[in-house]
């Protein structure tokens, strides 16, 4: 199962390369765009475990930091493609004295976005759908001087929908986006009490954008 | 006077006629009886059985309803306080909301029927009850409608269309044998009697009885866990808090399975401080506790430590009004000191209508219970009726097969296997037999087995392996083999039959071999010479089974040999059968080759068992093949319904899926035998044969129900430990 993902997360990256090789030749349009962002998820909600008491993700993890690069050309008027990479991170917290790692979550999409004004406005109000891999690092706990895993490292599917608007001044423009998504779950190390279900989030991304 | 000597054929004679006068007399009461019985007073009739509702063994999605105190009373019928019209429109509502729900019965929790004083019970205690009957029996007239004619005179055409759990309440209770027993006589009639209905577990005389649906006991106490069913309401039985603990003790365990409790007294404020009279004492209530805890029936200390079974809840009657389900019966502690309570849901009236009548639904999913109950006070009826109470539950985790078990190491290329269980060590706990047909490169094959010691209630084996067990040599071309074990010679050790089928260019052969007597370390006294049974079942085989069983039906154990035939295209099953095995391991004959259904297009090992799996007393056909597509194995397996004297059978199932086991499997086996003192569980092993040394693996199917699926086992524990001792258990080893 795990090598499966490694080789999908290895697809995904060569999708990401021959969908964005061209675009070079279209740089002169200023439809091509860097965008380079810094994000919160306030919370990050579901099950992280299985048993009475047991925590969900808000219990084990405070909110989420991180930040990221993401491709996109405007193919049309109305529409972009994109790819994107990023790097999260979880703190953990201690609950019921079992002290949690930090999470650490590497997001890996290719999306869509539908741009809801044409091209030469200063304002681009966008939905924004993204479909992916996200790597989740192993996750260790630890309760007095006893350590052990709790969460094996794993690839993960990634969904997320949402919107965001960027403000054009020449090449550059400033976003934000508000992108609620979905994780799978992370493999478990101990059985039915780290077994956890999917988890949800509301990331907020604030990102500065080059257009070349 | 003249007395003539009478002739012995004259006294005859007229000994006959008083003789035959006699017997037409009482003839002619018994079929007059229901008319004469009609004109001279009332009878309650006859009732079916209750019928159990019928679910998996693992469901934890249950829905019923609950009503207390229908107080049916046939005395009232057109007066103000009609309670039995009350009851009618209680009927109602529950038809509707529990066809909505999908409920699978009714408890009633007591007072079924209403009486004012002695006195008028005597009079009217039986017209109550066939009052009760008509609204509350959902097959009625069942066998007999009692005396009243018309089957709607009180129901009016509202009868309850799910089966109604009855018990007794202080309304339905009398005097030994008086009028007021027909109630007790009724349940008995509808539940207990004769052995009680077909799915009630248990039962403690008349009104006392369990059954179960699903991953739930439920329990019919009476007026409560010590009660009598007649006579003085406040004595206590002794034996009946013995038969709860024992019920209790064998049925549920340490399962951690839910029960649920239905009695007429609970632990209400009225209930427990009313003195005219006093419904219950302190102590009895202790009693009923210190059962539900595990302890001494006559502990006194209420705060000794409890060791609770998963009491879900005790639904109570009895009070009338008003409904109160936060009430909380203090246990003691458990062994941590953390206090052990138990909820007691005390019911509204179903009939009595001085107060709000209602009734609840009761859901439970295996993580809550939620009951909805309606107050019918609350009318119009624009849902401000119905409230909702929700409190967490807790059902361990059932699995239906275990993990798959990692066996011993056997050899480096195998060319077929088997399995077998029996108690060769005789010390009552089973041993498992699996063997492997070594297949080293250019020389014969030989038979390899292993035995897993003492097999515990999980499949482990608890005692150890043995070592390689080598048996005789049984050519170079080996395509798959099985094992079984049976006293064949009748000396009361176990014989074991190894088989491998011989896989030479053109027609396939069954060969096998007897170890006579395995002694306590599972070496045999002596090997048979290699026999050679039928030939020509195919020409190419993926796999093969044994097993032994009295197939004919005479007394002596036959033999029957699969093999997966292996075309190109799909594979099948195919067997024979060697009759009636002689003290040297001979049959008197073979069957022809029976054609079972096809499985799959890769196989690669398979296994047979014999065994009554749906449980009438015809032994049952079970086959498996190790599924070998391109990646994960699979035992599948199909069953052959009812075999007869001739080895057919009546019918095949759909073929049937078991766990995935590994890459790169080498030959099967399967048995059947109670593991964990449930139904029949199903083992099935594969050879796992990567490069390099291959491996035993095992799994077993718990608790195979009638149609040969495993419904699973409990793998929780119960009490439950929380996510943080399990994880700190975890961290420790444990």
């Amino acid at each position: 199962m795990k090598r499966e993902k490694i080789h999908l997360a290895g697809v995904f990256l060569l999708s990401f390369y021959f969908i964005f090789f061209p675009c070079g030749s279209l740089a002169e349009n200023q439809d091509v765009s860097l965008h380079l962002w810094g994000q919160i998820s306030p919370f990050i909600s579901g099950e992280a475990g299985k048993g009475a008491g047991a925590p969900d993700y808000k219990d084990a993890f405070d909110e989420g930091i991180g930040a990221g690069l993401e491709m996109s050309w405007r193919f049309s008027n109305r529409f972009s493609l994109l790819g994107g990479i990023g790097f999260e991170r979880y703190d953990g917290k201690t609950y019921k004295d079992i002290s949690f790692d930090d999470l650490k979550v590497i997001p890996l999409y290719l999306g869509g976005k539908f741009h809801f004004l044409p091209k030469d406005s200063r304002w681009t109000p966008y939905a924004k759908v993204d479909l992916g891999m996200a790597h989740l690092s192993c996750v260790d706990i630890s309760y007095q001087s006893l350590k052990g895993g709790y969460w094996d490292s794993s690839w993960v599917f990634l969904f997320e929908v949402g919107g965001g608007l960027e403000y054009r001044f020449k090449k550059w423009g400033i976003g934000l986006e508000v992108l609620p998504r979905y994780l799978g779950k992370p493999d478990s190390v101990l059985g039915r009490p780290s077994d956890a279900k999917d988890s949800w989030t509301i990331p907020i991304r604030l990102g500065v954008s080059y257009h070349f | 006077m003249d007395l003539k000597p009478q002739k012995i054929s004259e006294i005859i004679f007229r000994e006959r006629r008083k003789t035959f006068l006699l017997c037409s007399v009482v003839l002619a009461f018994l079929l007059t009886f229901p008319i004469v019985a009609r004109v001279m007073g009332d009878y309650r009739g006859t009732p079916n059985k209750i019928q159990v509702p019928c679910t998996c063994d693992w469901a934890t999605d249950i829905t019923f309803a609950v009503i207390a105190d229908t107080h049916v009373d046939a005395c009232t019928t057109g007066e103000k306080n009609d309670y039995t019209n009350e009851n009618r429109g209680v009927v109602d509502n529950i038809n509707q909301d529990c066809m909505n729900n999908y409920c699978l019965f009714v408890a009633h929790v007591g007072d079924m029927i209403y009486g004012i004083d002695k006195n008028d019970q005597e009079k009217h205690g039986i017209e109550q009850l066939i009052a009760f009957r008509q609204l509350w029996e959902n097959d009625y007239p069942g066998q007999d409608g009692g005396s009243i004619g018309d089957h709607n005179y009180y129901s009016k055409g509202k009868r309850i269309k799910f089966p109604v759990f009855p018990t007794i309440g202080n309304h339905d209770i009398g005097a030994c044998g008086d009028n007021w027993y027909q109630v007790v006589d009724y349940i008995g009639d509808r539940v207990t009697y004769s052995g009680g209905a077909s799915g009630i577990i248990d039962h403690y005389k008349g009104d006392t009885y369990a059954w179960r649906v699903g991953q739930y006991y439920f329990i019919q106490l009476g007026l409560w866990a010590g009660s009598l069913q007649c006579g003085d309401f406040s004595a206590t039985d002794r034996n009946k808090l013995i038969w709860l603990q024992n019920f209790l003790e064998n049925h549920v365990g340490d399962s951690g399975l839910g029960v649920l409790i239905f009695q007429h007294f609970g632990w209400d404020p009225w209930t427990i401080n009313d003195k005219s009279p006093v419904w219950w004492t302190d102590s009895q209530r202790l009693m009923e506790v210190n059962v539900l805890c595990r302890r001494d029936i006559d502990n006194t200390d209420p705060n000794a430590i409890c060791n609770p079974y998963n009491i879900l809840g005790i639904f109570s009657g009895h009070v009338h009004s008003p409904q109160d389900l936060s009430i909380k019966v203090r246990a003691g502690k458990d062994s941590n000191g953390n206090a052990v309570e138990f909820r007691n849901f005390s019911m509204r009236t179903s009939g009595d209508t001085r107060s709000a009548t209602g009734f609840s639904i009761v859901h439970l999913d295996g993580q809550k219970v939620t009951i909805r109950s309606k107050n019918r006070a609350l009318q119009p009826y624009d849902g401000r009726e119905w409230s909702t109470y929700e409190a967490p539950i807790y059902i361990p985790p059932i699995d239906e097969w275990s993990e798959v078990k990692s066996g011993p190491s056997i050899g480096f290329e195998t060319a077929g296997g088997g399995a077998a269980i029996a108690d060769i060590n005789g010390n009552g706990k089973p041993d498992l037999v699996l063997m492997n047909i070594d297949k080293p490169a250019g020389i014969n094959n030989q038979f390899w087995y292993m035995i897993g010691w003492d097999m515990d209630h999980n499949g482990n084996v608890s005692n150890g392996w043995s070592g390689v067990k080598k048996g005789p040599f049984v050519g170079a071309y080996s395509a798959g083999g099985g094992a079984a074990i049976a006293d064949i010679d009748g000396d009361g050790r176990p014989d074991l039959v190894l088989m491998a089928i011989d896989n030479p260019a053109g027609a396939n052969e069954f060969w096998y071999v007897v170890g006579w007597n395995l002694d306590e370390s599972g070496n045999p006294k002596g090997w048979s010479e290699v026999k050679k049974g039928p030939r020509g079942f195919s020409d190419e085989d993926a796999g093969g089974g044994a097993a032994i069983a009295d197939i004919n039906g005479n007394g002596k154990p036959d033999l029957l040999f699969m093999a997966i035939d292996n075309p190109s295209g799909a594979n099948e099953f195919r067997y024979v059968v060697g009759y009636d095995l002689n003290a040297s391991g001979d049959p008197t004959g073979w069957s022809s080759v029976k054609i079972g259904p096809k499985v799959g297009n890769e196989t690669a090992g398979g296994g047979a068992a014999i065994a009554d799996i749906d449980g009438n007393r015809k032994p049952d056909l079970l086959l498996m093949a190790v599924d070998k597509p391109s990646q994960a194995n699979q035992f599948w397996y199909v069953i052959g319904w009812d075999l007869d004297g001739n080895s057919n059978v009546s019918s095949w199932s759909e073929v049937k899926h078991g766990p995935c086991v590994g890459w790169s499997t080498e030959g099967g086996g399967a048995a059947i035998t109670n593991i964990d003192r449930g139904r029949p569980d199903l083992l099935f092993m594969a050879i796992d044969n990567p490069a390099g040394e291959n491996h035993f693996w095992y799994t077993i199917g718990w608790n195979l129900d009638k149609d040969g699926n495993a419904t699973g086992k409990s793998v929780g524990v119960w009490p439950p430990k929380s996510w943080r001792d399990q994880v700190i258990d975890q961290l420790r080893g444990n």
